[in-house]
């Protein structure tokens, strides 16, 4: 798996790359939590070439759920694909993350 | 076979005895009734043969005295060869000077006497030559190979059968007796220098064996001189010196002391370096025999520097040893006080000499900078050798001397090698301690393996009216898929099929608490949206944060047919209705144990219940299948599965288990997959 992130005005851009599983999803965990303490409030996630994630992977998004709260932190997942989405939807994650297709749209929602 | 041979030896002493005093018996005569009348002619062949006897027994029994013996002291063969000639020398020089004082007197002048005398003394150069030549074969052939054995024994059946010769009468000096023996001789003289033995004595021993060896040659000078004076004056029946096996032994035995001596004498300026590899090479066979005997680590550190110590001649040293994160793990200090350990490195460290993977010498420690603390110490020469394995360090040996420039290359290198051993003994210590404990590790997991086994139920037939059956494999021993059934009453079964999230151990446990909750709460009769609520609220307070579960429960009431369900963010389950003849995903609403830990869970989960007929299957399952991957990373997916239930519905439980199973794994080509993988099938009947 390759994780970059990116500043972009005031978002903060994590793009996934490959498979997110119980190994990789350290990495995740430490860029989110970083970002979390550094004082990001505009996160979005690029999942466009995420390719397969673990229940361990989706713990960590789901780990920071109750800090994003707390933080006023809004995190936007986009450009997931059918199969990723719809692991999420099993979980009904889709129903506590914000899940949209593109950037765009996952900026104006964030702004919203 | 000890006791014949020593009852062989016990023989031959008393047959030679014998021959001995027959000899002085008929010579005596031969000589009195010479004196009788002086133109008796008598055959000479008895004493001849007497005396020939005599010297193979003598010789036998020293061959056999002598070839027994099992030590490899070589001073102390030498002393018994010089001890023993030493007495017979000395008897035989008594004799001398006896005869000399009572030369005058008539009584002792008595040729019979002299005789008597006379045949003293050839027993005794006879004990004399036997004793030498038999320790000189043992030094010989000591370390021999096949060639020196055989030469040997050639050599001595030639020496033996040289007795014979007492018969003949010949000129030991004459051309044709020269050119015959000659042979014999240079089989001797080349014999002679097998000196093997030489190289195991140390300097001290060397200079005993070379006194020992000199006095060995004078006393057999002493008996060739005193034989030849005896030939020159006297009237002898039996004449030594014309004896060619006597000659030939004595030639033996001053070769051997010729040729010992010269090699003892060049290998003198050699013997210290020779002692000193020696003893390298017993320290090396220590250092790997405590490997080799599971020695304690401990034993190698004190082995190590002790070995270094000595062979360097250092004042001084220490061994520190460090672990894998490097901390200490062993610090030995020999001559040297830890204040003092402290200021050297504190001094080093002040220095910017560190220890890397190569050795650090310091010729003056205190020709440094900082090193005012440590002036009163008597140590100048610092030796640091680092020990490694594969590049990890494992400890560090450091060695002192009082004198500047105190080691020289040579010392580096032995010291160098002797850390490799050590450092090779160490590291295997280490990889045996841990495979023991991999192999502990490795237990433990197959007993959770079990116990995890246990928690599973243990029967699935509840009721007439249900067939059911499951399948359960984990990708490591334990894992965090979980099944499970529940009779709340007669006619009412609760059902539940669960994954954890991740792998392994921790999996493991979460799924155990899942059980618990399960098994406590489904007697309550709640609904199954209520029970996942609680189980929710239960599991909040004790998932790790980033940690969820799925879960899906059914209930099953038989008596009037309904099946009631909720899905807590697992897998939906498949469901043929046989009304229908088709296949459907109960995906109500759910959202996963632990991923909201409050109350507002309540309104992400919604129950659902539908009446069932007879013929209609339920499966419910685990990601594990779905996602179970085949050749070319391609998904085994729901559209395989859910096929197979369609074509299959109106198998019986197990054999549609079998089926699905059979199809799956021929899909991914192993039945080792990545993910624990199950899945439970209920049919109405």
């Amino acid at each position: 798996m390759k994780l970059t992130s990116e500043k972009e005005n005031d978002y903060f851009i994590i793009s996934i790359e490959g498979d997110l599983d119980a190994s990789s999803c350290i990495n995740l965990d430490k860029i989110i939590s970083e970002a979390v303490s550094n004082g990001e409030k505009k996160i979005m996630v690029d999942c466009s070439r995420l390719s397969y994630i673990s229940s361990a992977g989706l713990g960590v998004f789901m780990s920071y759920l109750q800090d994003f709260e707390a933080n006023k932190v809004s995190m936007v997942l986009f450009g997931l694909s059918e199969k990723v989405q719809n692991v999420f939807q099993i979980l009904g994650l889709d129903q506590l993350l914000k899940i949209v297709n593109t950037k765009e749209e996952a900026k104006s929602l964030i702004n919203a | 076979m000890k006791v014949s041979i020593q009852n062989y030896y016990r023989a031959y002493i008393t047959l030679s005895l014998v021959c001995w005093l027959f000899l002085v018996f008929i010579d005596s005569y031969y000589i009195y009734a010479l004196s009788e009348d002086p133109t008796v002619a008598f055959p000479r062949y008895l004493s001849y043969v007497l005396i020939s006897f005599f010297f193979l027994f003598v010789f036998l029994s020293f061959k056999i005295n002598i070839g027994s013996r099992k030590t490899t002291n070589f001073i102390e063969y030498l002393w018994q060869v010089f001890s023993i000639g030493a007495y017979t020398i000395l008897v035989s020089l008594f004799i001398k000077f006896f005869l000399y004082i009572t030369d005058e007197t008539p009584f002792f002048s008595n040729p019979i006497l002299t005789n008597l005398f006379y045949h003293l003394n050839i027993a005794l150069v006879a004990i004399f030559l036997a004793n030498a030549f038999y320790v000189f074969k043992k030094m010989i052939l000591y370390q021999k190979s096949k060639r020196t054995d055989i030469a040997w024994d050639i050599f001595e059946i030639f020496v033996i059968l040289s007795i014979i010769t007492n018969f003949i009468e010949v000129d030991v000096f004459s051309a044709t007796f020269l050119l015959a023996s000659s042979p014999l001789l240079i089989l001797g003289f080349l014999l002679s220098f097998n000196l093997k033995w030489v190289a195991f004595l140390n300097y001290k021993q060397k200079w005993q064996s070379i006194l020992l060896i000199l006095l060995i040659t004078l006393i057999s000078s002493t008996f060739l001189e005193q034989i030849y004076s005896q030939h020159l004056n006297d009237l002898l029946v039996i004449n030594l010196a014309e004896s060619t096996f006597t000659l030939a032994v004595f030639a033996f035995i001053l070769l051997n002391c010729f040729s010992g001596l010269l090699v003892l004498f060049f290998n003198l300026p050699t013997s210290s370096v020779f002692e000193q590899k020696f003893g390298e090479i017993m320290m090396f066979q220590r250092l790997s025999q405590s490997m080799q005997i599971g020695n304690k680590e401990d034993e190698v550190y004190e082995l190590l520097i002790n070995s270094s110590l000595n062979t360097v001649v250092a004042d001084a040293g220490w061994l520190e040893v460090v672990d894998e994160k490097g901390n200490f793990t062993a610090f030995i200090n020999k001559q040297v006080n830890e204040i003092d350990v402290f200021e050297i490195k504190k001094v080093l460290r002040k220095n910017n000499i560190s220890i890397g993977n190569d050795p650090n010498y310091i010729k003056n420690i205190k020709a440094l900078k900082h090193s005012e603390r440590i002036a009163d110490i008597s140590y100048k020469s610092v030796l640091i050798i680092p020990l490694l394995s594969h590049n990890t360090k494992l400890g560090t040996l450091v060695l002192l001397k009082n004198m500047g420039d105190g080691f020289d290359k040579e010392m580096v290198d032995i010291i160098y090698s002797f850390v490799t051993q050590a450092s090779i003994a160490i590291k295997n210590f280490r990889l045996i301690s841990e495979a023991v404990e991999n192999e502990r590790i490795k237990e433990e997991m197959k007993i959770a393996k079990d116990v995890q086994k246990n928690l599973l139920p243990e029967t699935l037939i509840v009721h007439p009216r249900l067939e059911m059956t499951a399948f359960y494999k984990t990708a490591t021993e334990v894992g965090g898929d979980y099944y499970d059934i529940y009779p709340i009453s007669d006619n009412k079964i609760a059902i539940v099929m669960g994954d954890v999230s991740g792998k392994g151990t921790s999996a493991a446990f979460n799924m155990a608490q899942m059980k618990g909750i399960f098994q406590s709460m489904i007697q309550l009769n709640i609904s199954t949206d209520d029970f996942m609520f609680y189980a929710n609220k239960a599991l909040s307070r004790s998932l790790e944060k980033n940690s969820f579960i799925t879960l899906a429960i059914f209930t099953i009431d038989l008596e009037n047919k309904i099946l009631e369900h909720a899905r807590a963010g697992h897998c939906p389950s498949l469901y043929y209705s046989t009304a229908e003849n088709k296949i459907a995903y109960l995906n109500n609403k759910g959202l996963g144990l632990g991923m909201i830990r409050n109350d507002s869970y309540r309104k992400h989960i919604e129950k659902e219940s539908f009446k069932y007929s007879t013929g209609d299957v339920l499966i419910l399952y685990t990601d594990g299948i779905v996602e179970a991957k085949g050749p070319g990373e391609e998904e085994f997916g729901f559209e395989k599965f859910e096929n197979l239930l369609y074509l299959h519905h109106h198998l019986s439980a197990k054999q549609l288990s079998d089926r699905i199973l059979e199809t799956l794994y021929s899909f991914t080509g192993t039945r080792d997959l990545a993910d624990d993988h199950t899945f439970l099938i209920v049919k109405f009947v």
